[in-house]
């Protein structure tokens, strides 16, 4: 029975679509528990290798995109086993939260090739791809090496090393005393292992965690302008970018989507996502929108609210004020402070109405805006964190974790060392296919070079 | 010389030892005309280290030799002076049977049986020349006193013979090992051959007379209750005969040592071979520890009618009269008397990544090796190299596919394919470690594992195939009865349940299985709230405690092995060139032409072979198929 894996098959984000693939036995449960059709029965019971429109879910649930998707049964799919498909937007949030809610279904990540080392086993590959994928494969594999190579410089690698050596440690001082029973070894202490065994394992959570901040430092911090049309968030936004990426124009409601820019903010790099206006509308391009912009706001980790000083507070600016609950870190941008000469009534109402983290007053067209950028830029994990930003890493760490935490409660239960080790064992190859190292070779010179073993 | 013609066989194997007398034997028994050559007929069956069979991995490798077909078990059980269960309370993967054995009786027992064994010819005589046809595959061999022998294959088992060398300070003889004379004439015909030789090095501590000792300063180490013994269906129970003495060196045995070092082969440079690590000499481990002020070390009687003793743990190639100063150092030994002191011996081997998974050597057609001229390092190992190589010269001579077994299979299999596939750098010697499958290829259960590949090939009988299924079915009976029997939530179960210091049960009750999962619960305990408990052989039970207990694990590892199962089981066309595959890298090209794995998941294994150079094959092994041929 072979496991079911998932991974984006498609090039690098930001574009227009993204596909992510899912194969394997478990290939369309996991696609029905992520992905709802429309017409609400699950894509697996409808007709085979045709798209079907719904909405795709996270982990927690919440939807985060609207997309299509579909199933290719075994044999007669590219793997040879049940394969489906993703098709969404192109937007690294999206595709990250989808992979995440995958794996949480049971579907790992595929190594690079597994998807044409599948479509080989089963005798599925054909000449021409056969080439082509070789090409691709050799260059991933270079350039994977590559990316290791530099993870490893970093404290991520030596702190994963470390972990996986302390355990190693343990492995082989448990062979040693077993394959060795005539040798002095001191003897294999069943509490002092379980208390190794947690240690590594708390340190793998800690390093698991760093995974969520390391996306923050590859994808950039999302945070969310919202606001009225025309209540100057796309100025505010270029404001920021120091570029002319936004179409500002007097005519309202010209964002029509969710605009994402990472901009580097004082050196942090932050995701900005310009929505578009919260107003109801009779488009239903816009009104798409304006779901959408609900959902990153959401989404971000911080939300700035834009409200212009100019005009009164409107009902569009209470819609959007009602979002603020729902949003982390909100901070209130009052904007066009150079067009109006005293604050009007409702601003202090407003700043009163809500915890803001900050409330700014500023005119983002004239590009007063560095206390904002300022603020924004300490949202950005700092440099000296240890951070994860790849999501296999993050994948096998979480995994190394769980078998770490099996073989806690296993020895916990009174399981005998040379089961509840296999865990850790599992927990070590894991941990090696991050840093590269194969267990096996590594655990025999372990024992020779700890112990005094011999005749 | 004068050449002359001997005779005509399908096989010749050259060697006697652990591994000749298992090669022969096999090829014997399936019906090959078979010669088994030694050097000397009083060396068949030698142990010339340590007198005991089996210990941790090796107990599993001779129980799946048993269930193989093969003789190792049941001579240990024949022979034995005391019988363990070694790592007894470390969990079921690493239970290990070990016996002391008596060296002498050993040897008789297997002198005997390839006397009375059919098909099967013993002649003392030294190999010098293998022969080989216009074709380049084997015709046959020439001996030393030139006498020629045609046969369709040879099976090389030298042993520690080849070329070797022993060391004993600053005396060194061109000898093999425990005095018997050295194979020197072989060595340049195997390099014509294409063989790649490397010598490599080991060594055994001296043998000290009983009497000389006292036991008095020493703890005893005595042989385990119970059943005893290592074949399956075994018309002899292993019995104990002997004590086992423990003592420990003290520090002026290390400053003895450490004062000699100048003197030792090993640190001036004498000794070339590579030793291994895991079986160092007193001299390397008080270097490499300096920490340790003592080290354990074991007298261990080598026979029933014998004084002489085994020193184990003392392996040592220090002049004679260092060894016996520090030997006197040591607490009971302080007037010992040597019968035979310790020496190191240097001895020619072959690269075994030469090898296929048969243990046939890739480039000429016939010749196949085993034991410790593959690199290994154990009477076991060799014993198990032995038989696979007989077997499969058997099989190719009567035109039969060849038979491999997988890691998956047992300890046997990774063995073989760590030699063949990862190579050694050193002596290899088998350990529970090196087994990823190590909670399903245990030594309880190697007959459900193996006997039927032995029945299959014709080394195991019906009745002892029957026997074995009888078994199983016994212990799929008691495991489905053990989950279907529910015990009541009564105040006897819960009085039984609590004095075992586990929980209560609730309303709906338990089933006997649930609680058999219990760690403070055994399938004896279970016994006292059993209300039909059956009357079950030791082997029965055991393994029915380790399937349920270990339930999740073991199922685990057979999804594991389902995992591996397709890359294991997709050949690769012997005739690949891998250096003219591009997506290759470099390494992996090298790396693989070298090796030339059998399967993708071999090719896998290979150091210096990346999982992107096995997709990499695979999308070149589909393109090649597409080809017109």
């Amino acid at each position: 029975m072979a496991s079911t894996i998932a991974a984006c098959s498609s090039g690098s984000m930001p574009c227009a679509i993204a596909i992510v693939r899912l194969s394997g036995p478990e290939a369309f449960s996991v696609l029905d528990g992520i992905f709802k059709p429309k017409s609400g029965l699950p894509v697996s019971q409808r007709k085979a290798r045709a798209m079907h429109y719904g909405r795709l879910l996270a982990k927690d649930g919440a939807t985060v995109d609207l997309c299509l998707a579909a199933c290719f049964p075994a044999p007669n799919s590219y793997t040879g086993e049940d394969l489906a498909e993703v098709y969404c937007h192109g937007s690294q949030a999206v595709v990250a939260a989808m992979l995440d809610h995958c794996f949480a279904l049971g579907a790992v990540p595929a190594p690079p090739g597994e998807f044409t080392k599948r479509a080989f086993l089963s005798g599925r590959l054909d000449l021409t791809e056969a080439e082509a994928v070789a090409d691709l494969i050799h260059s991933q594999s270079e350039l994977g090496a590559k990316a290791a190579v530099a993870q490893l410089e970093g404290s991520v690698g030596s702190r994963v090393k470390a972990v996986r050596e302390k355990v190693l440690a343990l492995l082989a001082h448990f062979y040693a005393v077993c394959d060795y029973t005539d040798e002095e070894i001191d003897p294999f202490e069943y509490e002092n292992a379980v208390s190794v065994l947690e240690e590594a394992r708390n340190t793998l959570d800690t390093l698991h965690e760093g995974f969520q901040r390391g996306r923050l430092v590859r994808d950039g911090v999302p945070v969310a302008i919202i606001g009225k049309p025309n209540a100057g968030k796309s100025s505010l936004f270029n404001a920021l970018a120091g570029s002319q990426r936004a179409i500002v124009t007097d005519e309202a409601g010209t964002t029509r989507d969710v605009l994402e820019q990472v901009i580097s903010v004082n050196g942090a790099p932050i995701r900005m996502l310009d929505t578009a206006g919260l107003r109801e509308s009779d488009s239903k391009a816009e009104r798409m929108g304006v779901e959408r912009a609900r959902m990153a706001a959401m989404t971000a980790h911080a939300v700035i609210c834009v409200l212009d000083l100019s005009g009164p507070l409107t009902q569009e600016d209470r819609e959007a004020l009602e979002l603020i609950p729902l949003c982390e870190q909100p901070v209130l941008v009052l904007n066009k402070n150079d067009l109006c000469a005293r604050l009007p009534d409702w601003a202090a109402e407003v700043t009163a109405m809500h915890p803001w983290k900050q409330v700014f007053h500023l005119s983002a067209q004239s590009g007063q805006v560095e206390p904002l950028a300022q603020w924004l830029s300490t949202l950005a994990p700092k440099p000296q964190e240890v951070l994860i930003t790849s999501a296999r890493q993050a994948r096998l760490l979480q995994s190394a974790s769980d078998a770490m935490s099996s073989a806690v409660d296993s020895a916990r239960d009174g399981m005998t060392a040379d089961a509840f080790l296999l865990d850790a064992e599992r927990a070590v190859n894991l941990l090696g296919e991050i840093t590269g190292e194969t267990a096996s070779a590594d655990l025999a010179h372990e024992i020779f070079g700890r112990f005094c073993v011999g005749k | 010389m004068l050449d002359f013609y001997a005779g005509q066989y399908d096989i010749v194997v050259v060697g006697a030892g652990h591994a000749g007398i298992e090669a022969a034997l096999a090829a014997a028994r399936l019906g090959c005309r078979t010669l088994c050559l030694c050097t000397s007929l009083e060396g068949i069956g030698n142990m010339p280290c340590n007198p005991s069979i089996g210990g941790t991995a090796k107990g599993q490798l001779v129980r799946e030799i048993d269930a193989l077909g093969g003789e190792m078990a049941r001579a240990a059980d024949a022979t034995c002076l005391q019988f363990r269960m070694l790592n007894r309370g470390k969990g079921p993967a690493v239970y290990s049977p070990r016996a002391q054995s008596d060296r002498m009786a050993y040897r008789a027992y297997m002198r005997r049986a390839l006397e009375r064994c059919d098909n099967l010819d013993l002649a003392q005589g030294e190999c010098g020349e293998i022969l080989t046809d216009e074709t380049g595959a084997v015709s046959g061999l020439r001996v030393v006193g030139g006498g020629r022998y045609d046969c369709k294959a040879v099976v090389l088992c030298t042993g520690t013979f080849l070329g070797a060398k022993t060391f004993t300070g600053e005396v060194v003889r061109n000898m093999g090992p425990d005095g018997m004379y050295s194979a020197d004439h072989l060595t340049p015909c195997l390099e014509k051959l294409g063989l790649q030789l490397r010598r490599f090095k080991t060594g055994t501590p001296a043998r000290v007379s009983g009497k000389s000792l006292d036991f008095s300063k020493m703890t005893p180490q005595p042989g385990d209750e119970g059943e005893l013994g290592f074949a399956f269906d075994r018309t002899v129970e292993a019995v104990n005969r002997v004590t086992c003495w423990l003592t420990y060196t003290t520090e002026e045995t290390h400053e003895i040592i450490r004062g000699s070092l100048h003197r030792s082969p090993l640190y001036c440079g004498e000794i070339v071979g590579t030793g291994p690590r895991y079986c160092p000499s007193i001299e390397d481990k008080v270097v490499r520890f300096p920490e340790k002020n003592r080290h354990q070390l074991f007298l261990e009687p080598c026979g029933d009618d014998t004084d002489e003793y085994y020193v184990q743990g003392m392996s040592s190639s220090l002049p004679e009269d260092v060894q016996r100063a520090f030997l006197r150092s040591i607490p009971g030994l302080e007037n010992v008397h040597i019968l035979r002191p310790g020496y190191a011996i240097e001895y020619d081997c072959v690269d075994p990544l030469q090898l296929d998974h048969t243990l046939r050597y890739r480039e000429i057609s016939g010749l196949w090796c085993a034991g410790q001229l593959c690199g290994s390092s154990g009477y076991e190992e060799a014993a198990g190299q032995g038989l696979v190589a007989g077997i499969n010269a058997a099989r190719w001579v009567q035109n039969k596919p060849p038979f491999t077994l997988k890691r998956r299979d047992g300890y046997i299999g990774t063995l073989i394919d760590d030699l063949v596939t990862r190579g050694t750098n050193e002596p290899y010697r088998m350990m529970t470690s090196r087994s990823e499958y190590r909670l399903i290829c245990r030594q309880d259960n190697a007959d459900s594992r193996l006997m039927p590949l032995g029945h299959e090939i014709g080394l195991i009988s019906d009745e002892r195939l029957a026997a074995m299924e009888q078994r199983q079915e016994q212990i799929r009976q008691e495991v489905s009865r053990l989950q279907k029997t529910i015990a009541p939530p009564s105040d006897k179960t819960n009085e039984f349940l609590v004095a075992h210091g586990t929980s209560p049960i609730a309303l709906r009750g338990a089933s006997l299985a649930d609680l058999l999962r219990r760690p403070q619960l055994c399938y004896d305990d279970l016994r006292e709230i059993d209300p039909a408990p059956p009357s079950l052989p030791r082997p029965v039970t055991e393994q029915v405690e380790i399937e349920i207990k270990y339930e999740g694990y073991i199922r685990r590892q057979l999804k594991d092995i389902e995992e591996q199962r397709r890359l294991e089981d997709s050949p690769l066309p012997p005739d690949i060139d891998y250096l003219s595959i591009r997506t290759l890298r470099t390494e992996a090209r090298q790396k693989l032409q070298a090796v030339r794995p059998e399967t993708l998941g071999q090719a896998g294994r290979i150091s210096g072979v990346s999982p992107a150079d096995v997709g990499a094959l695979m999308v070149y092994l589909s393109h090649r198929e597409e080809q017109p041929k």
